[in-house]
């Protein structure tokens, strides 16, 4: 076939070869809106898997400098003076105080969380208000603070989801579903659990299990997953010693541990927020409290320094017998204790991995009196692994995450029946005791956005994607297969001289003649322009653009505002799909 | 790639020769040869389409052939008609004189058609051999047949 060849008045050699490399490839297979999407989800995935292993490195870096140890925060609080105990946190405490007080002034907006950008917001989570709150919550985590990295460390991949997203000027519905992809990819890389990691941002967050938004998650935390392995060498997080199988028998004290996780859970977060309004009357900056929460923080560590870190290693003890029960116990509420104080002083993080430890302590306590009532086969590890999903599901209402995740951490085949059975009646008996979760308040309060209109007053003007390729009558056929080339649709509008729409070149139409040289010339885009195709007023509603779709094949179609004829953007099918269910999904939250 | 692809390419009409002195003229003669096909529904908005189409960009391929066209609805089918120039004329930006008009009138909708026939011409008449055959060829038919067989050996 002839192909494209360079002519007198071509560009150069090399660059010339690597244009028709990609017209070879454009001609054959050239990604659509839609894969574009799955791409960048993969993108993001490694985007935030690297940012997990930063923050991770930059933790431990200073972590050995506050403190002259680099162990886990247990084992490090174990060696330390019993007023390095009380001093480190404290310390930790002020100077992420500090970051906040002296980022807020170079920096005025206040920071979007991650959860309240996609659940709310419309997926823009601002740069430098997020670095801030990062690096402060380094220096609460590396200070051994009883918190959990993992919500730094998500809120960081999904901001540089935020920005690759912002940077291509996605549209509000895809940029939100970027930085879910984003939270995904955090979880699954702090916690080795990609399954886990997309259902926590489809069961919390998106609230939807859709293939629309779930796919772009679980690559996200594929990519994410894969690159922390090749990266790191993360293990299986909680090894289990056990061979056995849970008899049939004992799945009803599964039942009942996850009746009591439901009931405790709805408490404790009852009692985080307690926490939060008492250390709200405490005047002055951030610091001060900050520092108030480590010093309450650090006299509990003198006592037990197993209330350090976010409880990980405590796990590992529990599941390997080192502690009595009764130590347990103490651990436990010490542990609730200094949770409370660091999350409610303010400190930057998570609490996802301490309520994970609440929910280990009570299924080993309930595998001791089960034992004690003289039930058999009671095989404590598998109690101590259901008790933590059960107690994280009530929490984070969120049973099939959290069911996935246990089964993740433990790659245990045994756990999954007791795990469904206390997962969901510590779902039903948390929601039925309260409907607050973990992430309620993130899930309830956040920036405005184009979701928060009234379904009947958003028009397409709100959800287009504003930057797009397009071409005029009168370009060469040459010109038109390059714009497809960049352009992130299928389809290529053609205007006028002053931008008015006069049709649009669709890339299936040309597809097979990209490559063809002999047409470069010869063929323009008023040749080959559809006219047909329906187009979108930008003053059209939602139900009206609904329609409009509904009477046509095509996957995007162009925007055109109807006072002076102009194109003013693209709007993808799938795009209002997205926009329409996160309407109504919002539209139900407010209904409970 | 479809059907359409590999469709062969029939010319509805030849002129041979084809006495004009002028573009405007040259593209009158060949519409009018095909006015009584059925598949032209109206030739006046045709031969109106293709001048509109030349003003936006002249079609001279180069290589002595131009190809004006339009795509309008004043056609039902795709049809060619075919012109040797008796006496070879400039045709727009063409560095050239032009020998050889093919006049193509396109529906609406067979974009597909169009570029098919635009890319098997241009490839046909690459070949310098195909070219010097149809400067003495005498009869339509033996200039149909040298299209045929320059087209099928592509």
């Amino acid at each position: 076939m002839n192909e494209l060849k360079p002519g007198p008045d071509s560009m150069g050699a090399k660059h010339f070869r690597l244009v028709v490399f990609w017209l070879r490839i454009l001609a054959r297979w050239r990604p659509g809106s839609r894969q574009i999407l799955l791409l960048m989800a993969l993108a993001v995935g490694v985007l935030g898997a690297l940012a997990a292993l930063t923050f991770k490195y930059a933790t431990l870096g200073i972590q050995l400098l506050l403190t002259g140890h680099g162990e886990g925060y247990v084992e490090t609080f174990q060696q330390l003076a019993w007023w390095q105990r009380l001093l480190v946190p404290a310390v930790g405490g002020l100077l992420a105080g500090a970051v906040l007080h002296f980022g807020q002034r170079i920096e005025q907006r206040k920071a979007t969380d991650y959860m309240e950008a996609v659940a709310l917001g419309d997926g823009d989570v601002p740069l430098r208000p997020s670095l801030i709150r990062s690096v402060a919550a380094l220096f609460s985590i590396a200070s051994g603070a009883a918190i959990g990295k993992e919500g730094p460390l998500v809120q960081l991949a999904a901001v540089g989801a935020s920005v690759l997203g912002r940077l291509r000027h996605e549209p509000p519905a895809r940029l939100r579903l970027l930085v879910a992809c984003g939270a995904a990819a955090g979880i699954a890389a702090a916690y080795n659990a990609p399954i886990a990691g997309a259902l926590f941002v489809a069961e919390i967050i998106l609230g939807s299990i859709a293939m629309e938004s779930l796919g772009p998650l679980l690559l996200s935390s594929m990519a994410a997953t894969l690159t922390i392995r090749s990266l790191d060498s993360p293990s299986v997080l909680y090894q289990l010693a056990v061979d056995q199988s849970v008899p049939a028998g004992n799945i009803s004290l599964f039942l009942l541990l996850g009746v009591f996780c439901g009931l405790v859970a709805p408490l404790f977060i009852g009692f985080l927020k307690q926490s939060k309004r008492l250390f709200a009357q405490i005047a002055g900056p951030a610091s001060l409290r900050l520092a108030a929460g480590g010093l309450i923080f650090g006299i509990l560590a003198i006592y037990h320094p197993e209330v350090a870190g976010n409880g990980q290693s405590v796990i590992r003890s529990i599941l390997d017998h080192e502690f009595a029960w009764q130590l347990v116990a103490l651990i436990m509420v010490m542990k609730v204790l200094a949770v409370a104080a660091v999350f409610g002083s303010g400190a930057v993080g998570g609490v996802f991995t301490p309520s994970l430890l609440v929910g280990a302590s009570l299924g080993y306590l309930a595998a001791v009196l089960a034992t004690a009532l003289g039930v058999n086969g009671v095989v404590p590890e598998f109690y101590v692994v259901v008790g933590m999903g059960a107690f994280l599901g009530a929490a984070a209402q969120a049973p099939i995450m959290a069911l996935l995740l246990m089964f993740e951490m433990t790659l245990c085949p045994a756990i999954i029946l007791p795990m469904m059975a206390a997962s969901v009646s510590a779902y039903f008996v948390a929601r039925s005791v309260s409907s607050e979760s973990l992430y309620g308040e993130s899930l309830r309060a956040g920036p405005r956005s184009v979701f928060d209109k009234a379904f009947g007053t958003i028009t397409v003007r709100n959800i287009l994607r504003p930057s797009f390729a397009k071409t005029t009558a009168s370009s060469a056929f040459g010109e038109i297969a390059a714009r497809f080339l960049r352009a992130s649709e299928g389809v290529l509008p053609v205007t006028d001289g002053k931008g008015i729409y006069l049709g649009a070149v669709l890339l299936d139409d040309v597809r097979p003649y990209l490559k063809e040289a002999d047409l470069a010339r010869s063929v323009i885009a008023h040749d080959i322009m559809r006219d047909d195709l329906p187009t979108l007023s930008a003053d059209f509603d939602l139900p009206e653009a609904l329609r409009t779709f509904g009477q046509t094949n095509y996957e995007t179609l162009p925007v055109v505002d109807t006072v002076n004829g102009q194109i003013i953007g693209l709007l993808a099918r799938a795009d209002l799909f997205l926009v329409v269910s996160e309407l109504t999904r919002r539209d139900g939250v407010k209904a409970t | 790639m479809t059907d359409t692809a590999h469709a062969p390419i029939n010319l509805d009409a030849i002129l041979l020769p084809l006495l004009a002195e002028t573009k405007v003229n040259a593209i009158r003669q060949l519409v009018d040869a095909i006015g009584g096909n059925p598949a032209v529904r109206d030739a006046e908005a045709l031969y109106e389409a293709i001048l509109v189409r030349e003003e936006e960009a002249p079609t001279a391929l180069g290589m002595r052939v131009a190809m004006p066209h339009a795509r309008t609805r004043a056609v039902t089918e795709l049809v060619i008609v075919g012109g040797r120039l008796e006496k070879p004329m400039p045709w727009g930006g063409s560095q050239e004189n032009v020998r050889f008009i093919f006049l193509l009138g396109v529906p609406p909708l067979a974009i597909e058609q169009y570029l098919h026939a635009m890319k098997t011409f241009a490839h046909a008449f690459k070949r310098t051999d195909v070219l010097k055959r149809l400067d003495k060829v005498k009869t339509t038919g033996e200039f149909e047949q040298t299209l045929r067989d320059a087209v099928h050996s592509l």
